[in-house]
């Protein structure tokens, strides 16, 4: 009897929640088709000038054209590439420079002043030295994605390094670890979640570097595009690439987010 | 011989904007096989005193003998184990208790073997894959107690490490912890500040001052309750007895 009101209870939770979440998607779904069908609304009206802010059905013809001349899958693919392996490198070059920050107390705390400077400098004012100094190349443009990411995951990472409970040290060291080992052992697995996080935190702006980059120099990817449209006045162009790069940031995002979970389920 | 000498170690802390004086001419000994309680008011240098024992910190001054050599001088194999387990989230038990031997790089298959037998020992062998946020506290304290036994130590060290625990845990793994040193012969320094911990486990009891830590008296627990099981010696009347005597001690010390 009470068994079965249990379950009973247990029916209706179930019921409630999946009620819930049903509501967050339908309002989540509501507001898409809201804001890109006022959009096309407006724009067919005329309250909003097409020109400047183009419509959905425009944008999607213009990918449609582009998708079938294959000619926006090159920059597509650029983009994309030039994000994973600045993203990728960015997030490396840092935990490498942290690792060296955490085995050196000495030089972290020389190089401590500079560390903050180069962290408040807006990185991607570097682009035209970078450039110059490197040549107009994808070299040029994955070192971009590099510099903006780089010192922040260096902070970040460092500071975890030495936030790890001295007390797992202790453990270590009463049994003769050396440096190397307790690094091996305790301060590089206690620091993943927030290397995880870092990589969150990188998948943003290693976008922003790589399309700055594109904007000052290379005749391909979807940063190029959009300088392109907006020379040319093109600003259906424009938005195309810009809903690409949100829809790729998107997807990148989950891949992370995905690494994650898998991570953390063994912790 | 004594097997482990103190001899005049004093500690000072030091930083940029003052200096703490945590320990002034410590002096003891301890015989091989023995078990002694070091107990003090929270802060009077029980922790360091353990860490300098272990070789973790060096004194500012005085030394620590094993079996009459410096600690220094010898590759001497101290047990450590810590207030909390301190056992690492990302690895399973078995792999929590074998660190030790990985660490000094001798991961063989009978101490393999023995890390599984410990576990059965202690009562926890059907945990050995699990991780450790599965376990309750007591049952990741008698892990921590298998990670610091497997390497075979020659002293072992225990700050407080019962005091995170409810008191009925607490009972239990007091019993099976002394059974278990008392079948290998193990020496063993705890710290703590429960008296009657230290008098239900303990043969001698070194009693602390506070700021700076120094000793203070030297108990030797009544022979009645010294082969008594932790529990059993609870429940004598000498244990009473001598608790009020330890008690009135360390009441006048943080009367202070
Ligand atoms: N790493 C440290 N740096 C500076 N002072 C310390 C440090 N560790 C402990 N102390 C000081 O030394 C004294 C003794 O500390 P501790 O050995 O932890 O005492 P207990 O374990 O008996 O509570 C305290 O006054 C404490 O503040
Ligand atoms: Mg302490």
């Amino acid at each position: 009897m009470s068994k079965n009101n249990d379950q009973l209870l247990f029916e209706q939770y179930k019921r409630q929640k999946r009620k819930e979440k049903r509501a967050v998607y339908t309002w989540q779904g509501i507001i898409f088709v809201l804001f890109f069908g006022l959009w096309e609304l407006f724009s067919q009206l005329r309250w909003i000038d097409p020109l400047i802010f183009s419509s959905p059905s425009k944008i999607w013809d213009l990918f449609l054209k582009k998708a079938g001349d294959g000619s926006i899958w090159i920059h597509l693919q650029i983009t994309g590439l030039e994000t994973i392996a600045g993203f990728l490198l960015g997030t490396l070059i840092g935990i490498i420079f942290a690792t060296i920050l955490w085995w050196s107390p000495k030089l972290s705390k020389i190089l401590d002043p500079y560390i903050v400077v180069l962290n408040a400098m807006p990185k991607v004012a570097l682009g035209p030295i970078i450039i110059v100094a490197l040549g107009p190349t994808y070299t040029s443009i994955i070192a971009m994605g590099i510099m903006v990411s780089v010192i922040i995951t260096t902070i970040n990472v460092y500071t975890s390094f030495k936030e790890v409970d001295k007390n797992y040290i202790k453990v270590l060291k009463s049994f003769k670890a050396n440096r190397r080992q307790i690094f091996k052992e305790a301060i590089l697995p206690a620091s993943v979640p927030t290397m995880i996080s870092t990589l969150k935190i990188n998948v943003g702006l290693s976008w922003v570097g790589i399309i700055v980059g594109e904007f000052l120099t290379s005749e391909q990817g979807l940063g190029y595009l959009i300088i392109y449209g907006f020379q040319v006045f093109d600003l259906t162009l424009v938005l195309l690439s810009l809903l690409l790069i949100a829809i790729f940031a998107a997807i990148m995002y989950q891949i992370v987010e995905g690494i994650e979970r898998k991570l953390i389920k063994n912790r | 011989m004594a097997f482990l000498t103190v001899k005049d170690i004093s500690h000072l802390y030091l930083s940029e904007k003052n200096y703490t004086k945590a320990l002034e001419d410590i002096s003891f000994e301890v015989k091989k096989g023995s078990f002694v309680s070091l107990i003090g008011p929270s802060g009077c240098g029980k922790t360091t005193l353990l860490s300098i024992i272990a070789g973790l910190i060096e004194p500012t001054d005085g030394e620590v003998l094993l079996e009459g050599k410096p600690l220094k001088t010898q590759d001497s194999n101290i047990g450590y184990m810590l207030q909390q387990d301190y056992l690492f989230p990302w690895k399973t038990i078995i792999d929590n208790v074998l660190i030790g031997p990985h660490i000094q790089k001798n991961l063989t298959q009978s101490v393999k073997d023995k890390a599984m037998e410990l576990l059965d020992e202690i009562g926890i062998g059907q945990t050995k894959d699990s991780y450790p946020d599965q376990l309750s506290g007591g049952m990741r304290q008698r892990v921590a107690l298998a990670r610091t036994l497997i390497t075979d130590p020659k002293l072992l060290l225990l700050d407080e490490p019962f005091s995170a625990l409810d008191y009925q845990t607490k009972l239990k793994l007091e019993n099976l912890i002394l059974e278990i040193l008392r079948n290998y012969e193990q020496t063993s320094v705890l710290v703590t500040h429960d008296i009657g911990e230290a008098i239900a486990m303990s043969d001698r009891i070194i009693l602390l001052d506070t700021a700076p830590g120094k000793i203070a008296k030297i108990f030797d627990v009544p022979k009645e309750i010294v082969e008594l099981s932790p529990f059993d010696a609870r429940q004598d009347p000498v244990y009473s007895e001598f608790f009020q005597t330890v008690w009135k001690e360390l009441d006048s010390l943080e009367q202070k």
